[in-house]
């Protein structure tokens, strides 16, 4: 039914282009559009088609005497959204934004049947798709009111959805051939193109959606959204770049963008897609072993990533610490990785920035989609609330482990559970075409407990919501408000005298508001603001039950408000040279209610040297830092789809973590600068060479970088970092260099895609102190606990059929830096160890092969609900790769034991529906 | 391993339980020899007496366990003004000295100089005064017996404690001797080689503070487990606790030594790190040296545990599968195999025809390292 109303509509449009001209004399004032039409209709044989609610807003006064019906439609419709088309028949459609094309692309009926013969050829939805995609394809679109001027420049503005699911298309590129100009689409989907005026072909690419053309007569600035068809091949392509010639084209460098269906291809633990182990597959991505969370990007410790869900900060990114993200699959849409170049945006963490974009539910249909693993059950819901304007979303996850444990037949285990589970929703909401509000939700929880002694659970948590206005054409606005929520406790229960619970918690408000300027074609300017309000209780352990005669011990809250400004240009000189500035200004005020200790001068900070105590009242200040956060970076495309890029940047942070474990623990608390501990500082400088070679269907780079950090925190032996009213006193100041180079070799599509990668990398700390005593390695440079300078990754894929697809994943690296025992000797009875300089030696090297196969449903179209199997194997070859060594003292004699976390092959099976 | 595992911090418990494993790993090998000093001292006030084990750190990969340093000159100075020279006695790195008053409002300090010269010198400490041990109690559980420490300091001064434990008990041999056969003749035995004596000193770092308590009591410390089977408990089982009142000094330098070598290796435990004690090399501020001088009075508590007293079901007999005997003839004595056999009793009756004998090993107790002597407390 759909094609035959199409194709009466176009008979019904006719031909055009020689429709008879007559003059009007019309006088009105503050008429309606209704009036001007009938006084219009009276005299003349023009007739008018509209909506009348989109010319109720217009008042129209005039007085014209023989005047063309051209002219006076211009003049009554300038200034507004409204445009008009006049057919051979004299016919006048009045349309809101889009000029209804009166013409017929040339030869339409000369190409293949005509379309009037066909009304009973069953056309299959794809057909159905395809011929709607052309007719869009086909048609050409007026942009601006008609004019004879086609001098300058015009913007062109809109947004990229996904046909199917009414999703906007994120880092899609939108760009025209003749001059060569480009632009992608933001995180919201939208693009904005500054061409000169006229007629062009305007192309549009992006990830596993067909590209597409869209022919466009650009008279002035105005607005065309663009729905892409998802590419109809259901195995997901291995590619990570958003366009072809992104990594040489474009302004960014160590960027590194995920869409989930790379991420649910590649061979997973236990069944679970995991965001951080897809990353660390990428260049200058390590962590410190399997079974830690978080990741260390270039040489930067684990917290100093900012990793953002939708916008809001995540502390604790990981289930049953580290085994798994607690990012579901199923809801997310794409993460980005960027690991130098950052903007000016983005600030409050040195190392990188981890964004995490939820999908929008679907526009268009109720989807109900889920599966199953091992460990885990996850179901997601989405549909319309409002048919293509507003949409809900909600994903939920949670892991059936104690019903496994409970089938474990050892009586340890009988009595420990763990249990996790995720939740995340979300509404997005489109106002009208200038507005956009977005609301997030999430949360993850653990609780384990091992025997029947302590149980330790922990929780992340956070809200944003987000409003995108665009002011005018070259004008947007993003206002973002966030609030995130990390808490753990611990609580022992095994000696009824001494039962207690310890608890931390930070809580963080955000605010963000963020203008984009397009000025013209070559300079595009972005300012903004932020402020995070910082509470932190950094621990209280109380006595729980009758019976325990613990002591209270509560720590007080510390609060600190961190704001930034900044600035940024992005500036076009000549088609190859392009440059990005950038300047953030962070202050950060730590208050009061506090009382700080104040120590001896030139003595060594401990319990012993403090001198007095200050006390500070509700919202004084205690302490100020502020710096500026410069960010720059440059790019020169050399010839042979070659280009080189440079960027430095400086980055600051006020909190930090706090841990003396090799992973992110327990027991690990975030602390905010204060009195002594000062902000650390980051920056970066790096060089990159990037060529794509064979159309673009290969890309090479080599990147390079330098990186110091000031302010690193590194501890006195024996440090007690928890319930330390005077954690300055267990503190050593250290600071940290790395530095290393990046290898990517990557083939994006085709039938066997993937990367090979090589890293060589060093991450070395140094603790700075005046009393010798105190530092690490007589004060010289010592490896960090993350430091593995040659990395190897190799990530291979082939499709076999559009059904059946492999992928094998191949991963080395040095083994990480430990310490470990260089001496023996007797005490107190029993034998005891010397250790080595801190990290003097290394664990054995890393290597692990990952496979897996993937088998999808049929791909009829119709069908209650599309499955697909995924079946994997982790560690294939079975190597016991050490997670860590360690030394025991048994029975008066020394032992090395060495720790695998996954020693052995493991298989999985998963399954996943969508309905 | 597997126990050991469960020590640790809890660990994802599917994941690592199910997958993880756990090998035995040979270090580098280590073959710089740090040699540094080791001084394991305490002064004891409770009897007067100063005992100083000196040695040198052996490379890990090195079989022998003791290195003593010998000849070294000793000595404790107080305070007050004297100084009392200690002296090796039997020439293995034990120098001691008895007989000495201790004042608790003195202090004192451990001089070393070693053969080569090098001076080694403690701070002046003071004497830490130990309560008393309110009891020493166990309790059966499932899997075998717990033995707890209770103690308390009413003056709430005390807080950090310290034990360490002797452990004693007898065992018996599959058979029991009643013939010698060292002359001609087999003789009726004198001597007991049936039921020996074993010995134990504590190896682990034991130690408690209360300084988080709001009374400064230590309630039901374990101090040691003994699963079901155990030899321990198969006649009669006696444990003598020492404790002893440390500083917070001394008690932060043994639990980061526990925790350096008692517990590492987990995911969340931590870096392992170096660890000086309380005295310093006083001609090289940067030579380390190992280990602690402590001064305290002693505490004691002995109990017993009979074999009686133990519940039904961890009630076990001590097997000798292996152990058989065999029959010798009066008439082929000469033959019998006097080193590695001995006569247990005779057979044959009215009167006796020869002799049931056994291995050395199922008859003499003294073969598993025990001694037939007992102990003056038993």
């Amino acid at each position: 039914m759909k094609k035959r109303i199409i194709t009466l509509l176009l008979m019904a449009l006719g031909f055009s282009s020689f429709a008879q001209q007559s003059s009007l004399s019309i006088s009105l004032s503050n008429a309606k559009f209704e009036e001007f039409v009938t006084a219009v209709e009276r005299s003349s044989p023009y007739r008018f088609y509209y909506q009348p609610n989109t010319t109720d807003s217009l008042i129209i006064t005039m007085d014209v005497q023989n005047k063309s019906i051209d002219e006076v439609l211009n003049t009554v419709l300038a200034n507004t959204e409204l445009h008009f088309a006049i057919d051979a028949n004299q016919k006048v459609y009045v349309t809101k934004r889009r000029t209804i094309l009166t013409d017929l692309p040339i030869n339409y009926f000369k190409d293949g049947t005509s379309p009037d013969n066909s009304n009973e050829f069953d056309y299959s939805d794809y057909e159905k798709k395809e011929q709607k995609k052309k007719l869009a394809e086909n048609r050409l679109y007026v942009i601006g009111k008609k004019t004879s001027n086609l001098q300058g420049n015009a913007t062109l503005k809109g947004q990229l959805r996904d046909a199917a699911t009414g999703e906007p298309l994120i880092g899609a590129s939108v760009f025209i051939d003749k001059p060569l100009i480009g632009s992608s689409t933001d995180p919201l989907g939208y693009y904005s193109l500054t061409i000169p005026k006229g007629r062009h072909e305007l192309k549009i690419k992006s990830i596993g959606m067909k590209a597409s053309t869209r022919q466009v007569m650009l008279y002035a600035d105005g607005k065309l959204d663009i729905e892409l068809e998802e590419d109809v091949s259901p195995l997901k392509e291995v590619v990570v770049e958003s366009d072809r010639d992104r990594n040489v084209s474009g302004m960014q460098m160590g960027v590194e963008k995920l869409d989930i269906k790379t991420m649910k291809q590649m061979p997973s633990v236990l069944g679970e897609v995991d965001v951080f182990k897809v990353m660390l597959t990428l260049p200058g991505v390590q962590s410190a072993g399997e079974g830690s969370s978080g990741i260390n990007v270039r040489g930067g410790s684990t917290s100093q990533n900012l990793i953002l869900f939708n916008d809001a900060i995540v502390f604790n990114p990981s289930h049953l610490f580290g085994f798994f993200s607690t990012f579901n699959p199923d809801v997310l849409k794409n993460v980005e990785l960027y690991k130098s170049g950052i903007n000016a945006d983005y600030g409050g963490r040195l190392s990188s920035v981890v964004d995490v974009t939820t999908r929008e539910g679907n526009k268009k249909k109720f989807v109900a989609s889920g599966g199953i693993s091992p460990v885990t059950g996850r179901v997601t819901f989405e549909g319309p609330i409002i048919k293509d304007r507003t949409s809900f979303l909600i994903g939920v996850r949670s892991t059936y482990s104690d019903w496994i444990l409970r089938q474990l037949d050892s009586k340890q285990l009988q009595n420990s559970t763990a249990s996790f589970y995720d939740i995340h929703a979300n509404i997005s909401h489109k106002i009208d075409d200038h507005n956009d509000i977005y609301v997030s939700g999430y949360k993850s929880r653990d609780k384990f407990k091992l025997g029947q002694d302590t149980t330790y659970s922990y929780s992340d948590e956070n809200a944003s919501v987000k409003w995108k206005h665009s002011f005018k054409s070259k004008l947007f606005g993003t206002f973002v408000g966030t609030y995130s929520k990390y808490n753990y406790s611990i609580s022992s229960e095994k000696n009824p005298v001494e039962a207690s619970t310890f608890d931390f918690q930070i809580k963080q408000f955000n605010g963000k508001a963020d203008l984009t300027y397009i000025l013209n074609e070559k300079h595009t300017m972005q300012a903004g603001a932020a402020v995070t309000h910082y509470t932190l209780s950094p621990g209280s352990q109380r006595p729980t039950g009758s019976e325990s005669t613990f002591v209270p011990n509560l720590m007080p809250d510390e609060k600190a408000l961190e704001s930034a400004l900044y600035l940024s240009e992005n500036f076009e000189v000549t088609p190859r040279l392009s440059f990005y500035a950038g300047l953030r200004y962070s202050f950060y005020n730590y208050t009061g209610p506090k009382n700080v200790y104040v120590y001896a001068d030139g003595l060594s900070k401990t319990e012993n040297t403090i001198q007095d105590t200050i006390q500070y009242s509700k919202g004084e200040s205690i302490k100020k830092y502020h710096g500026a956060e410069p960010r720059f970076s440059v790019r020169y495309l050399l010839p042979g789809n070659a280009s080189v890029k440079f960027s430095y940047n400086r980055m600051r942070q006020y909190i930090q973590m706090l841990s003396n474990t090799t992973s992110i623990s327990p027991t690990d608390i975030w602390k905010l600068s204060d009195t002594y501990i000062k902000p650390q500082i980051g920056d970066q400088v790096s060089i990159g060479f990037y060529k794509n070679i064979h159309h673009n269907s290969i890309e090479t780079s080599i990147e390079a970088y330098y990186k110091t950090t000031q302010n690193a925190l590194d501890f006195k032996n024996g440090a007690k970092l928890l319930l330390n009213p005077h954690i300055e006193t267990d503190i050593l100041y250290a600071r940290g260099r790395s530095y290393g180079f990046e290898f990517l070799i990557r083939k994006p599509t085709g039938k066997l895609n993937g990367w090979i990668s090589y890293t060589y990398s060093r991450s070395e700390l140094q603790t700075r102190n005046s009393f010798k005593t105190e530092t690490i390695n007589s004060g010289t440079y010592y490896p960090s606990n993350f430091d593995k300078p040659h990395a190897v990754n190799f990530i291979g894929n082939y499709k076999f059929s559009r059904r059946f697809n492999f992928s094998l994943n191949v991963t080395y690296s040095t083994g990480r830096p430990v310490t470990i025992p260089d001496a023996k000797y007797d005490l107190g009875g029993g034998n005891r160890l010397h250790y080595s300089n801190r990290n003097e030696y290394r664990v054995p090297d890393y290597f692990r092969t990952d496979v897996s196969i993937n088998f999808e449903g049929n791909h009829k179209i119709k069908k209650l609900a599309h499955s697909s199997w995924t079946f994997a194997v982790y560690n294939l070859t079975g190597r016991k790769n050490a997670y860590s060594v360690y030394f025991v003292s048994q029975n008066g004699q020394i032992k090395g034991y060495k720790l695998s976390i996954f020693g052995e092959a493991i298989p999985t099976l998963t399954y996943n529906f969508k309905i | 391993m597997k126990k050991y595992i469960s020590w640790l911090y809890p660990l994802p418990v599917i994941a690592l339980l199910v997958f993880a494993c756990v090998e035995p790993f040979a270090p580098p090998n280590l073959k710089v020899d740090q040699n540094l000093l080791v001084v394991d001292a305490l002064l004891n006030g409770s009897n007067g007496e100063v005992n100083v084990h000196l040695s040198r750190t052996i490379p890990l990969a090195d079989k022998t366990s003791q290195r003593p340093e010998l000849g070294a000159s000793v000595s404790i100075v107080t305070q007050s003004g004297n100084t009392y020279l200690l002296t090796d006695v039997s020439g293995d790195g034990h120098y001691f000295k008895s007989g000495i008053s201790f004042l608790a409002d003195d202090q004192y300090k451990l001089l070393i100089t070693t053969s080569d010269g090098k001076k080694y010198g403690s701070d002046y400490i003071k004497l830490s005064d130990t309560p008393a041990i309110d009891s020493v109690n166990w309790k059966p559980n499932k899997d075998g017996i717990e033995i707890y420490v209770n103690t308390h300091d009413s003056a709430n001064k005390t807080k950090y404690y310290r034990w360490e434990y002797t452990d004693t008990w007898a065992y018996a041999s599959a058979f029991d001797s009643n013939f010698e056969f060292t002359g001609s003749q087999p003789v009726l035995r004198s001597d007991n080689i049936h039921i020996c004596y074993h010995n134990f000193n504590s190896s682990n770092i034991l130690i408690k503070t209360t300084n988080v308590l709001s009374q400064d009591v230590v309630s039901q410390f374990p101090l040691v487990f003994l699963p079901k089977r155990s030899e321990r408990l198969y006649i009669r089982y006696s444990i003598l606790v020492k404790q002893y009142a440390i500083t917070k000094d001394a008690y932060e330098f043994w639990d980061l030594l526990k925790k350096n070598t008692e517990s590492l290796g987990g995911l969340f435990d931590p870096l392992p790190s170096q660890l000086t004690g309380n005295i310093q090399s006083l001609d090289d501020a940067q030579e380390a040296v190992l280990g602690y001088f402590s001064a305290s009075n002693i505490a004691e508590n002995r109990i017993f545990i009979e074999y009686m007293d133990l519940p039904q079901s961890h009630r076990f007999s001590k097997a000798y599968p292996e152990c058989e005997l065999d029959t010798v003839y009066m008439a082929d004595l000469s033959t019998f195999k006097k080193g590695s056999n001995i006569l247990v009793t005779t057979f044959g009756s009215p009167f006796p025809e020869g002799y049931l004998f056994s291995d050395n090993s199922c008859v003499d107790c003294r073969n598993q390292s025990g001694t037939n002597i007992k102990p003056t407390f038993w």
